[in-house]
């Protein structure tokens, strides 16, 4: 068994670091905890590939750069399950379904239909709940068509916010200045 | 002969107009409120868990890696003490500045010297009072209390 999936079954009751509050009902503390489990993957990830990439000291044997690589590995496994694990409860929480193949957005049984780039763009924006994002970043990453301009991201962001608020979702689509785009998750 | 008076030291309003015989000293400055605590309060948690999160890494790696994850942990901290650094401002300013302990000294200094100057003065205006009424009197001679 894959150590994702033993995490992932643990995940209820292991905690892997210490105030990590697994059965919390409250979105915002999911948001919280998928911000700081992003980091920890983000940089257990690039510390994996530099490894891989640069050369360590000639002093340091090869066993130990070998035994670092395993254990990153092992690392990245467990943050990434339990980053998994808080994505979805964020979701779970504030009761948000988002059908990418249907392109449909769902609510407390409201249903309402989204189009390609506004479905991109909103289960990009849920995947890092909290996380702000420039135009530029979203329309590379969003949507991987940087022949967007950022006008056109606007009108997909103030489409996107109407469909939100019309469903009464617990979220908003938020900017700040110098900041850009997230998708905050609130209390119900 | 000199007047005892001309001796004395300047009063405090002369030296400090308007200070008075109270020092005034500065208010600490009113604390934020609850509410715009509230993403400090947030950002604090996930700076110490992210802290936490790295030391989890460091078991068992080389100290290649360990000094990696350690500057990490450093970066993190940088933005936890630029966090809280309002509140180190805060603290700092709470307690009176230096200047306001010199100025309190000295004025404290100069009221004891003209408290003493005024009760020298006092102490020679009731020896005064006293011979005179003894002479007025006919009572004469020293009083009980000076030494023969």
């Amino acid at each position: 068994m894959a150590m994702a999936d033993l995490d992932t079954m643990l995940a209820p009751t292991t905690i892997l670091i210490e105030g990590e509050p697994l059965d919390s009902p409250y979105a915002e503390d999911a948001q919280q905890w998928v911000g700081i489990y992003s980091e920890l993957v983000s940089f257990t990830g690039r510390s994996l590939a530099r490894q891989q990439t640069q050369p360590y000291p000639s002093a340091e044997p090869e066993w130990l750069k070998a035994g670092d690589e395993a254990k990153l590995r092992s690392h990245l496994d467990r943050l990434l399950s339990r980053l998994e694990f808080w994505r979805r409860r964020v979701h779970d929480l504030a009761g948000l379904e988002l059908d990418l193949e249907s392109r449909t957005i769902a609510y407390q049984g409201r249903t309402a239909p989204l189009t390609r780039r506004e479905a991109q763009l909103f289960g990009f924006l849920a995947e890092h709940p909290g996380k702000f994002f420039s135009a530029s970043q979203l329309i590379q990453r969003a949507w991987h068509s940087p022949e967007l301009s950022e006008e056109e991201l606007r009108t997909y962001v103030v489409r996107l916010r109407r469909c939100i608020g019309g469903l009464g979702a617990p979220c908003d689509l938020v900017n700040q200045a110098r900041q850009g785009y997230a998708l905050r998750f609130r209390a119900a | 002969m000199k007047k005892a008076h001309s001796r004395r030291p300047a009063p405090i309003e002369a030296v400090a107009p308007g200070m008075g015989r109270i020092v005034p000293l500065r208010a600490p400055p009113a604390g934020p409120s609850a509410s715009s605590l509230q993403p400090t309060v947030l950002r604090l948690r996930s700076q110490v868990a992210l802290i936490q999160g790295y030391a989890g890494l460091l078991d068992s790696l080389s100290p290649v890696m360990q000094a990696r994850i350690f500057m990490a942990i450093m970066k993190t901290s940088e933005e936890l003490v630029q966090l809280l650094e309002p509140y180190r401002t805060a603290a700092a300013d709470a307690k009176p500045s230096l200047h306001d302990y010199r100025s309190t000294r000295m004025r404290t200094h100069q009221l004891l010297a003209e408290y003493r100057l005024l009760l020298t003065q006092l102490k020679r205006e009731v020896a005064g009072q006293r011979s005179l009424g003894d002479a007025l009197t006919g009572t004469g001679g020293p009083h009980p209390s000076t030494p023969r």
